[in-house]
């Protein structure tokens, strides 16, 4: 089995001045993650994920500390006043191209479940001459391997 | 000078000017110009990693002791106990920010001059900057006076800033020794700096009521969630102090007793000591010092550092007042220049020639001699308080710009200037007046 037997081909993608409103937007409606930020010739320039998108309300600068001191009426970024201009952000200043993992259509899906387990991904890109054609993620790989193996053994069990 | 000298000497300056600049990686800089020392012969590599008479090498103990206590730092933030300080200071001020100023750096600095610089800024400065949003005040000064107070504080001790690490090492020097010399100077130096912000900061720092009571809010004690492993470090880090109070009259080198109280620390921790060992451990900045030790052992072992030793004994006459002072503000300029371990590590060797020169033989009795001794101070005194003379002076003033930059709030060389000149400059005088007390009157 290969990554083009279980990616996901219906995906919606994003061009990279779009604004991260549309983006949150797109991920809370639908029940996908992340989405892909690409060119006009279909090339996956990044992704935006959930977590691209927390960034944008706790930045790194607070990655080292422990914020468990905060009192429960503080917000998700410490402090007041930190979350203006958030509307004037796009996807191409908050996509990351270190979480974009791609691989061919014919990969294993071995590889590509060892590569997301092994690199701390949730999801890599199929890519084929140059332009994006799927998504596999996590759930692709449990839906289509792990899950039908595991509820076959729980139905032979009395 | 002779060609071999000259090649020498360009391969230093261009790593220093690497370092100075600060667009290339200075680890990377200073192993790629020690390397190449090595390749061209200036240095053979027994001289390097071992030392001669004449060239000192790689440092081992300044190497062990930044280690052990890396390992120790590394171990003791994850209480949660930086951040418990920072918080707990912001309480005891109730929020007002002259005296919110006052402690955070009372607190940095007293930490910096037991601990690490670098982290204590790391985990200081984003609870300063959380505290400034709440109290809706600009966090670039009190970012900035996170980097010079922790700087300040190093200096009073043996192990509180690398530059005195290495001087304690190279001129065998003990803890009880910086204590006695560099700790009152930096406490009137640190009074100093105080008055200075008060001046100049105090009238420009207002905040409502209302926002003062926000940080009221802030819960210290839920900032400490491991209370065991806080108290194992706590007994880990008094019985480490005791180990280098004593180190000198039991005969253990500094680096023994960071090595064990590291050592100490792993068997309490009972984690897994991978992470710590990997990541706790700043290598890069490990690497750094070793290529600047081989890079200063070249442009020893080629006699340019004699070259400039006599220079500077030419220049003061041998003055002794004039010696120390030169050593003094010549470090502290040299520090703001090109950072201030680079710097320290140069003008080691530069005073151990000089000593040299002065008395005519090498060893523990030339290094010590009268007219020799103060210069180690004023190199200390210099190196530590001159890395607060501008941005890149110090391994602190980089964190805590970068802190400033992700946080959004952008610190220019200029910006850090405005603050960082004047409080490097109070306290460069008031170790000018203590040295002269101490040694030259």
């Amino acid at each position: 089995m290969t990554a083009r037997d279980i990616m996901t081909t219906n995906i919606v993608t994003v061009g990279e001045e779009a604004p991260v409103g549309e983006i949150a937007d797109l991920l809370v409606a639908h029940s996908f993650d992340a989405v892909p930020v690409v060119n006009a010739a279909s090339q996956v320039l990044g992704l935006v994920s959930y977590d691209d998108l927390i960034r944008l309300v706790l930045p790194e600068f607070l990655d080292d500390v422990d914020l468990s001191f905060l009192p429960a009426s503080a917000g998700l970024f410490p402090g007041a006043g930190g979350c203006e201009g958030l509307g004037d952000v796009k996807a191409k200043d908050v996509m990351r191209r270190d979480e974009l993992q791609e691989v061919p259509p014919g990969e294993p899906v071995a590889e590509v479940a060892r590569l997301m387990l092994t690199e701390g991904i949730r999801r890599v890109v199929v890519v084929e001459e140059g332009r994006l054609v799927g998504i596999v993620s996590h759930g692709d790989i449990v839906r289509a391997i792990v899950h039908p193996r595991l509820s076959a053994g729980s139905q032979e069990s009395p | 000078m002779t060609a071999f000298q000259i090649a020498t000497c360009a391969i230093f300056l261009i790593a220093y000017i690497c370092f100075a600049s600060e667009r290339v990686d200075k680890t990377v800089a200073a192993l790629a110009g020690a390397v190449l020392m090595l390749l061209v012969g200036v240095l053979t590599q027994d001289e390097a990693f071992h030392g001669t008479e004449i060239v000192r090498g790689v440092d081992w103990n300044t190497i062990f002791l930044l280690i052990g206590m890396m390992i120790v730092v590394a171990i003791t933030r994850e209480t949660g106990v930086f951040e418990w300080m920072a918080i707990k200071s912001a309480k005891v001020a109730r929020g007002r920010p002259m005296a919110l100023l006052a402690m955070i750096s009372l607190v940095t600095a007293v930490v910096s001059a037991l601990l690490d610089n670098v982290t204590t800024v790391l985990l200081v400065a984003p609870v300063v900057v959380i505290l400034c949003r709440t109290l809706e005040i600009d966090p670039v000064p009190f970012l900035i006076c996170c980097a010079v107070s922790s700087n300040i504080g190093g200096t009073a001790t043996l192990i509180g800033d690398p530059p005195n690490i290495m001087v304690g090492s190279a001129a065998h020097l003990t803890f009880l020794d910086f204590l006695k010399v560099n700790l009152p100077i930096v406490a009137v130096a640190f009074l100093a700096y105080l008055g200075v912000l008060k001046l100049f900061l105090g009238p420009r720092l207002k905040v409502t009521e209302e926002n003062r009571l926000r940080v009221m809010a802030f819960d210290e004690s839920k900032a400490i969630h491991d209370r065991p492993l806080l108290r194992k470090c706590l007994v880990v880090i008094v019985l480490a102090l005791g180990g280098f109070t004593i180190h000198g009259w039991v005969g253990l080198e500094p680096a023994t007793i960071a090595l064990a109280a590291a050592a100490l620390m792993l068997i309490l921790y009972r984690k897994n000591p991978t992470k710590v060992l990997e990541t706790g451990i700043e290598w890069p900045t490990i690497f750094f010092f070793i290529g600047l030790f081989i890079m200063v052992g070249g442009l020893v072992k080629v006699g340019v550092v004699r070259m400039m030793a006599d220079g500077a004994l030419g220049l003061t006459g041998g003055h002794q007042p004039a010696m120390t002072m030169f050593i003094m503000w010549f470090s502290a300029l040299f520090s703001g220049i090109v950072g201030n371990i680079p710097s320290t590590v140069t003008v080691i060797s530069l005073v151990t020639d000089m000593a040299r020169s002065l008395q005519g033989a090498t060893g523990v009795p030339a290094l010590h001699a009268a007219n020799v001794l103060p210069l180690w101070w004023a190199l200390s005194l210099g190196a530590c308080l001159g890395g607060n003379l501008t941005l890149v002076g110090a391994p602190a003033n980089v964190i805590v710009v970068a802190i400033a930059g992700k946080s959004g709030h952008k610190i220019t060389f200029l910006r850090f200037l405005k603050y960082s000149l004047p409080l490097a400059m109070v306290t460069l005088v008031v170790s000018a007046i203590g040295l002269w007390i101490a040694f030259l009157r």
